[in-house]
């Protein structure tokens, strides 16, 4: 069910649901796996990844670290019923635990459950403590439970305290700053990491770019969480109460006046020499220049970009191209202005929920368009030129716009097959 | 903060005793919580005059989500902040997940931090069948644990199967146990089979509570004991057991019959 941005309900604008509707079936779209529980929780190095799970949970995300190649880290315990209602996986699930520390040179374990455990409420957090404290072992509970998909403790949103909940002491590192809720590091070559260094800040940690657990576990000394993506919001403020390590949102966008807002932000840390301002003249003229390739043209907008939807909607809007569809999950705070702003300019600009079933269809009498951004709207539509923005490369700043402006700018003619695409992503179902 | 969890069979009395223990305990000028775990969702109606709480299950049922505890919350005697979990229409659904899942919604709004009670009184259902009803005296919710029990059979029954429970979770440094409280039926032997019962279950006697028609005229009322007659007999007893509680139990005493502790 596709809305006007007109009409978007003021739920949304206060962000407290999705767009997905709880009314109708969700969509399983085959771009839809890739980033999930699993992928993302294996950042964290040298841990082992034990899922406790009946035999047809666990499919998708077997054959997606296969393909990863992280599967020798990755291993499952399958329950059956009887096991369940008796309690007994409790028992086989420490049986397990020990087994893996034996024959694995884990420094840390995480500990998965699904959907079936909640509704149990089974005691993983007593056992994971008995057991941390008979193997002398860091133990992290995970939780692959969709069930909750549209609800504050989504599975997206909770994998970055899985991952975090390792960080235990803090120490005192003024010189480092921990990136958190983008999913991979943002690209080194962002004056990002220039400006903090003006500041004396010479270490950036993400959990992806750890080589191991603990330098992992040195993100609980960094200075501050700086927030990225809203998903690890919850982890940031649980890591604030947990261990008093505070955080700063500094939200990625594409939007220069958001950038500098960023910037704004990070000059409470201490004094920054850097000025950002000729790279801001530089994205600036680049967005001019750029306009003859963009103005007029027909554009759609995909989910699975690396970017959150009204933010990046309004960027193409403003380099001229003509929007036909949004394809969006939330509204998320940082974007409301963004989306108000859209609002006023496109109206009638349609905005389609990223698992409406009605996408299923889309597939068959797909429409052209000049552009796609997003792997995803190379399946519901037909992108002349296709620019993916994948999960895997994190953009930000004005290095971010200049690099979104050449992949614009370098996309070649789409003509390639969309199952091809999906397979070389790795994104499995 | 203190956070107590009051179990025993149905029927037993434990809302009645849970009420009147939070609005004693409240009367001495503490910030108190009280937390119906109970399907029932009646726990808390004798501290709110009868206005009915909505029961969190309830509330998340019709509006899909909770983004303000004033959304829940009902201030009764004393202002207590009174909760109800609530649960599925009987003989449908899980009782012990609406208990989870009002736990986890109570966290995400910050409920001790905003509150920030001295004490916090779990009224739970039953003797802890499943994972849900254990959920309140699990790591990070309440930390002790009183039992109230009648000396009938199902209810020491009853009563002995939580005292495993807690003793199974107190090896995983949980909730502890603050002590027994016979809420009498007037059965034969009964002090005896407390005693006896206490002494078995390793732990202590916080008081004995004789039955009172004063609880039934006050209950018609929708008050305790403590808010409709403070000065009635079984007042002074409640408030005695309250003042154990308070001073973190060991009250050490049996009961004797014809003599009530
Ligand atoms: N000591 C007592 N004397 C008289 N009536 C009592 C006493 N304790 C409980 N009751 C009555 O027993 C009934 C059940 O008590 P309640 O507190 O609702 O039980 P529970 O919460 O354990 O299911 C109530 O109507 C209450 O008035
Ligand atoms: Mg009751």
């Amino acid at each position: 069910m596709q809305v006007l941005l007109e009409n978007l309900p003021q739920y949304l604008k206060e962000n407290k649901k999705r767009l997905n509707s709880k009314d109708a079936l969700h969509y399983c779209p085959p771009c839809g796996g890739g980033w999930g529980v699993v992928k993302t929780a294996v950042q964290v190095p040298e841990v082992q990844v034990l899922f406790v799970i009946p035999i047809g949970c666990g499919r998708h995300g077997a054959i997606a670290a296969m393909k990863d190649g992280t599967d020798s880290r990755i291993h499952y315990l399958l329950m059956e019923e009887v096991d369940l209602v008796s309690g007994d996986h409790l028992e086989k699930t420490e049986a397990a635990v020990r087994e893996l520390v034996e024959e694995t040179e884990a420094k840390g374990l995480i500990l998965f459950t699904t959907c079936i455990d909640d509704l149990l409420g089974s005691d993983f957090e007593g056992l994971i403590e008995k057991m941390e404290e008979e193997l002398q072992i860091p133990i992290s509970r995970g939780k692959m439970n969709p069930i909750l998909s549209e609800t504050p403790r989504a599975p997206d949103i909770m994998v970055h305290n899985t991952a975090y909940n390792f960080l235990r002491e803090r120490g005192q590192e003024e010189s480092a700053v921990n990136l958190v809720g983008c999913l991979s590091p943002v690209t080194s070559d962002s004056e990002l990491f220039d400006f903090l260094e003006s500041g004396g800040i010479r270490e950036v940690r993400h959990m992806g770019n750890c080589s191991n657990f603990d330098e992992f576990l040195s993100m609980a000394d960094s200075r501050v969480n700086l927030l990225i993506r809203a998903p690890g919001k919850r982890a940031c403020r649980d890591m604030e109460r947990a261990i008093g390590l505070p955080w700063i949102d500094l939200p990625a966008s594409f939007l220069p006046e958001k950038i500098d807002e960023g910037y704004k932000n990070l000059s409470l840390l201490g004094d920054f020499s850097y000025d950002t301002g000729a790279l801001k003249r530089e994205a600036e003229e680049a967005i001019r220049e750029i306009r003859p390739l963009t103005a007029g043209r027909t554009a759609v907008l995909g989910k699975t970009v690396n970017a959150d939807s009204f933010d990046l909607a309004l960027f193409l809007h403003r380099l001229g191209f003509q929007l036909k569809y949004v394809l969006a999950a939330a509204v998320k705070d940082h974007e409301q202005e963004a989306m108000e702003i859209l609002r006023t300019k496109r109206p009638d600009l349609p905005v389609i929920p990223h698992l409406d079933p009605a996408l299923a269809l889309r597939q068959e009498n797909s429409e052209e368009v000049d552009f796609g951004f997003g792997l995803d709207t190379a399946v519901y539509f037909r992108p002349r030129k296709l620019v993916l923005l994948p999960f895997e490369t994190s953009l930000f700043g004005y290095r971010g716009i200049l690099a979104l402006l050449e992949s614009i700018r370098s996309a070649e003619p789409f003509s390639g097959s969309v199952k091809d695409l999906v397979y070389n992503a790795n994104l499995v179902i | 903060m203190r956070k107590i969890a009051v179990y025993g069979k149905g029927g037993i009395g434990k809302s009645t005793l849970t009420s009147s223990l939070a609005a004693a305990v409240a009367s001495m000028g503490y910030k108190v919580v009280q937390i119906g775990c109970d399907p029932k969702a009646d726990s808390t109606l004798n501290l709110t005059g009868g206005k009915e709480t909505v029961p969190v299950i309830e509330y998340l049922r019709q509006h899909g989500g909770c983004d303000s505890l004033d959304e829940i919350v009902t201030w009764g005697y004393k202002n207590i902040a009174c909760f109800e979990a609530g649960g599925p229409t009987p003989g449908t659904g899980c009782a012990g997940r609406g208990i989870v899942t009002t736990f986890e919604l109570l966290d995400d709004l910050e409920m001790f931090e905003t509150y920030d009670p001295d004490f916090v009184f779990y009224d739970v259902l039953g003797d802890v069948v499943c994972g849900g009803f254990a959920m309140p005296i699990r790591k990070g919710y309440a930390e002790e644990v009183i039992i109230v029990t009648s000396g009938e059979k199902m209810a020491l029954f009853a009563a002995s199967n939580i005292r495993m429970a807690v003793e199974n979770y107190q090896q995983r440094n949980y909730a502890k146990m603050l002590g027994v409280i016979l809420n009498k039926r007037n059965v034969e032997n009964e002090e005896e089979l407390i005693n006896d019962f206490v002494q078995r279950a390793d732990t202590e006697l916080l008081g004995v509570v004789p039955r009172d028609k004063n609880i039934q005229i006050y209950e018609d009322r929708c008050q305790t004991v403590i808010e409709g007659d403070p000065d009635l007999e079984i007042s002074k007893k409640i408030m005695e057991i309250a003042g154990r509680i308070v001073a973190g139990g060991k009250a050490g005493g049996t009961a004797v019959p014809g003599e009530d502790t």
